[in-house]
């Protein structure tokens, strides 16, 4: 007992006589331990959960795709989305499977999920980022935040600056009227896109305005009667997503009372969904304005 | 099954089920964090959510079915979840799914579930037969409205109606859940303490009034409770049908008809029902979305055939 207090004592006071040049180099070692803790503690990284495609898309096209852990069905675009795990749907959400992640977060666009399952996230203990993507304005906004989240701020500002700008050069080589479009999403039955619908803002600088876009809400059943009367000059109809005998049986009773009005296809994900592919979107909808210009 | 074989077996069950609900078919790769968040956080507050369903539909159907004498009334078919229903979808449409949206959803529920029962009195005069009907006009005429007004909401809040209208559980925030509580507790008590009244209802009218029972106010009072404990039950997880028919028989053919035994049989049976189907929803929710009320459907018609076929279902009456 009385050696053990012994030994202690002389440590103790070895460690009180070294000398101040070594004390210095462990403390700026202590400092720089300290600095690499902080820098990568504030660095951003860890894991998201995608719940909607769109931010599925914007992740991967800042080369992010690896900080996700999980996605929302249907992960169609790009490939490497379908390899992730799905934890949502448009039908709702997988909690148990964002809990065993344990994620660093939850992005969304608003109108994917419902505010009571984004709710349950966040009473998990997850934060949740629903980002509203009404306007062209609003996608730049939400690609820029999702840069700044995965620390891929220089690769989001190239993607938000090409959309802006390849968007804003479309818009002034369609120097036409603007013409009166129905879009739909859906045939059996017929879904239109209305007031709060993305494309709204898209397809005015394609040289279309949605005959809907003042009619609530965001995507709504609409009869054929309807869109009779409403006499728009175009019908734009989601490529791919409609039977061909479906389609020929609309545009033949579309034929019988107006032959004038025209009709488009486009594949919906480019114009409904807020992504990176706007600018394809786009493009496509003033191909057919060029094709048919007046 | 004898009683007393029923007393052992029924409870044993509720707690198998409540342990299965709790750790069968958790997500694979979690770890200790991971699952601690899961039991906790999501599959404790389902649980208590499946369980308050399950005892306000059932005591809600077995006062249905004392009340009105008829072995095929729960607040389902006579159209009081209907109007609940109803009132549900009306405040999504007005204030949407948030959190703090509940008070006002169950408020709804409650005003047109009640309601619908005033009304239902009113077109019936007391006659039980002429109240099913009307009740079974009225869902009709409420399911009409719901899904009118689920064509007006946007996408998110339609696909997260369109599931609660089918029954769908999920993991109740802790207010919603005592909320919850404490309207089924104050039901289930008032409904208790009035058991022996509701047992002479069972009678006819006349019987009812020469024992000395007020048939009307009973009858009200009785109906009342059912429909709170049904909206209640329609305002945390959705339009779940058959428990509030299936149960009472189950209990029936156990404990007899004494109201006081099909109340406790009830309480106990409704729960595990709920949770049987909500141990089957997590066995295939790790690829799909299933809401729970699909799985007590088909369990209900199922049951329901088995019953015509021994034709037993109206000599349990």
């Amino acid at each position: 007992m009385h050696r053990t207090a012994v030994l202690a004592g002389e440590r103790l006071f070895r460690r009180l006589k070294t000398p101040r040049k070594v004390k210095m180099r462990r403390c700026f070692c202590f400092i720089i331990l300290i600095a690499c803790f902080a820098v990568f503690a504030e660095r951003p990284g860890g894991r998201f959960i995608s719940l909607s495609p769109s931010t599925t898309e914007i992740i991967f096209a800042i080369g992010a795709g690896d900080s996700l852990a999980g996605v929302t069905a249907p992960a169609d675009h790009p490939a490497e989305a379908a390899k992730k795990e799905i934890v949502a749907s448009y039908d709702g959400i997988l909690f148990e499977k964002i809990a065993a992640m344990r994620p660093r977060e939850c992005l969304t666009v608003s109108g994917m999920q419902s505010g009571e399952s984004l709710g349950v996230i966040r009473r998990l203990g997850i934060s949740v980022t629903e980002y509203p993507v009404s306007t062209l304005e609003e996608l730049i906004a939400c690609i820029y935040d999702i840069g700044r989240k995965c620390g891929r701020e220089a690769e989001a500002g190239k993607l938000a600056e090409r959309i802006r700008k390849s968007v804003e050069k479309i818009s002034k080589e369609i120097p036409f009227k603007k013409e009166r479009a129905i879009f739909l999403v859906g045939l059996d039955p017929a879904v239109a896109a209305g007031k709060g619908s993305y494309l709204n803002d898209l397809c005015r600088a394609a040289g279309f305005v949605n005959v809907l876009e003042q009619v609530p809400p965001s995507y709504s059943v609409i009869s054929f009667d309807t869109i009779a009367g409403l006499d728009p000059d175009w019908i734009i109809l989601p490529e791919g997503e409609i039977g061909k005998d479906s389609r020929e049986e609309f545009v033949r009773r579309i034929r019988a009372i107006d032959k004038n009005t025209r009709i488009g296809e486009i594949n919906a994900d480019l114009i409904m969904r807020p992504g990176p592919r706007v600018v394809e979107g786009v493009e496509k909808l003033a191909e057919l304005r060029r094709e048919n210009k007046k | 099954m004898n009683l007393k074989g029923g007393f052992l077996i029924i409870p044993l069950l509720l707690v198998l089920l409540i342990l299965a609900s709790f750790f069968l078919f958790l997500p694979q790769n979690i770890d200790r964090e991971g699952m601690k968040t899961v039991i906790l956080n999501i599959r404790l507050p389902e649980i208590l959510s499946a369980v308050l369903t399950g005892v306000a539909l059932a005591v809600s159907g077995l006062v249905f079915q004392v009340v009105l004498r008829n072995p095929l009334a729960d607040s389902y078919v006579v159209g009081i979840s209907g109007g609940g229903a109803f009132g549900v979808t009306l405040s999504l449409l007005l204030v949407g799914m948030g959190g703090a949206a509940f008070p006002l959803r169950a408020l709804s529920a409650f005003v047109i579930g009640g309601g619908s029962l005033v009304l239902l009195m009113k077109v019936s005069k007391g006659n039980p037969e002429r109240m099913l009907l009307a009740g079974v006009l009225l869902n009709t005429a409420f399911a009409a409205l719901a899904r009118l007004i689920v064509s007006f909401l946007d996408p998110a809040e339609l696909a997260a109606t369109n599931t609660l209208l089918i029954g769908f559980i999920y993991p109740i925030s802790s207010f919603e859940l005592s909320f919850a509580f404490s309207v089924i507790l104050i039901s289930a008590v008032v409904l208790l303490r009035a058991g022996k009244a509701i047992d002479i209802l069972s009678f006819s009218d006349d019987e009812a009034s020469s024992l000395g029972v007020d048939v009307a106010k009973v009858r009200f009072a009785s109906l009342a409770g059912a429909s709170l404990l049904a909206t209640t039950a329609v305002s945390i997880a959705g339009m779940i049908g058959f428990v509030g028919l299936i149960v009472p028989h189950i209990a029936r053919s156990v404990f007899g008809n004494s109201f006081g035994r099909l109340f406790a049989a009830s309480v106990i049976l409704g729960p595990a029902l709920m949770l049987a189907a909500y141990v089957m929803t997590k066995a295939v929710s790790s690829i799909v979305i299933v809401p729970v009320g699909l799985y007590i459907n088909f369990v209900g018609i199922l049951f329901f055939f088995a019953l015509l076929m021994k034709k037993e279902l109206f000599n349990d009456s």
